[in-house]
């Protein structure tokens, strides 16, 4: 199912809140940006996180090819409708900490939904949670659901306890990207400073190491159902 | 031949579709609207109906989770016959912070939404703006 612009949707959702779903937006969008694609972010979230990052930052106003709105909260079948055929490149949508009518309604239509978790069992069991609604929505519309979870704040010295949670998520049918994001200073900064990590004054190497990999396998991810949807 | 042609299909493109099986789904599913109900909607607005909390078998948590299940919105409103609202664009603008401050006090005044008051505004200036797409259901036009 292919929209008429071939629009990228990537929504970042969890059914917890505090997993790093603005962080991990933001650092996308970055790397999006920083590639000379045009991102649009769209914020469902209550507690408007990132439409306050930009709307707070002069810094974060002055990014060119950069949008970001806030989601309505009514007439939203009208506004996915809409959004579905006007969209044009890379749209990402950050949604609630909460698993709502919204989070499946966009899932049902998104070229990729991520959820981050930190490795700990809350954030776990929570991502194992949205991966069982993604499949059985799947099921339901009769699409296939692309949904990743993307582990973040990994310490610098992982526990024998965190691997072992890992080596469960790997052993299990849930679906992760292989690219660990470890906790950095330079993803702190884009709410400290209304810098991304691809656009920092001073960047990070280890933190754009971390992004591109991720880049890396959303594009792997992206570039099939391009296809799929062309074919 | 004359026979009548038979009617183009009207074929369901886009994701309405999608949508509608999501929507079923979430309703199955008993995950919670994200649409916030309105203040007082249960107690003032006639179109509100009151549904009783339920469970299903989707509701058990396996064996070993700790899951918290969110409720059932207790509330849902009817969907009435009528003109429906246009579809609408988000658009933000700065006000000055006096302005800001009126407009917070309208809506305690009036109870009607900033948004509501705007588009009334903009309608006594001149803007054509139908009532459905200044006022909530249910709600009279003050």
């Amino acid at each position: 199912m292919s929209n008429p612009h071939n629009a990228k949707f990537i929504s970042f959702a969890s059914p917890k809140g505090g997993v790093g779903k603005s962080t991990t937006c933001l650092a996308i969008a970055g790397a999006l940006l920083a590639a000379g694609k045009r991102v649009r972010i769209i914020d469902f979230d209550q507690t408007e996180t990132i439409n306050r990052w930009y709307g707070d930052s002069d810094t974060a106003q002055a990014i060119p090819n950069l949008t970001v709105e806030k989601g309505p909260t009514d007439n939203l079948k009208d506004y996915f409708d809409h959004l579905w055929e006007t969209a044009t490149d890379y749209v990402l949508i950050d949604l609630a900490g909460s698993l709502s009518d919204v989070t499946i309604a966009i899932a049902s239509f998104a070229t990729l939904t991520i959820t981050p978790a930190k490795v700990s069992e809350p954030d776990i069991i929570e991502a194992n949670k949205m991966a069982d609604k993604m499949h059985r929505l799947a099921a339901r519309i009769g699409k296939p659901i692309n949904h990743v979870i993307l582990l973040n704040e990994v310490p610098s010295s992982i526990s024998n306890d965190e691997l072992a949670l890992i080596t469960q998520i790997d052993q299990s049918n849930l679906r992760r990207f292989k690219t660990l994001i470890h906790r950095r200073s330079a993803f702190s900064k884009t709410f400290s400073r209304g810098t991304l990590p691809h656009l920092a004054p001073q960047q990070d190497p280890k933190a754009l190491a971390e992004i591109d990999a991720i880049m890396l396998e959303v594009g792997s991810i992206l570039e099939p159902a391009r296809q799929k949807a062309a074919a | 031949m004359n026979a009548s042609k038979a009617p183009i299909k009207n074929l369901k493109l886009g994701i309405s579709g999608t949508l509608d099986a999501a929507k079923e789904f979430s309703d199955e599913e008993n995950i919670q609207s994200f649409t916030t109900p309105k203040k007082g909607a249960a107690l003032s607005n006639p179109q509100v109906e009151e549904t009783p909390a339920a469970t299903s078998e989707g509701d058990v948590a396996a064996p070993g989770t700790n899951v918290t299940r969110l409720p059932r919105p207790t509330a849902s409103v009817k969907s009435g016959k009528g003109p429906k609202p246009a579809p609408t664009k988000r658009f933000s603008v700065d006000l000055p912070l006096y302005v800001f401050d009126q407009l917070h006090n309208k809506v305690h005044a009036t109870r009607l939404e900033k948004k509501e008051i705007i588009l009334a505004a903009l309608r006594d200036g001149g803007f054509t703006i139908k009532d459905v797409d200044i006022y909530r259901k249910g709600k009279a036009n003050v």
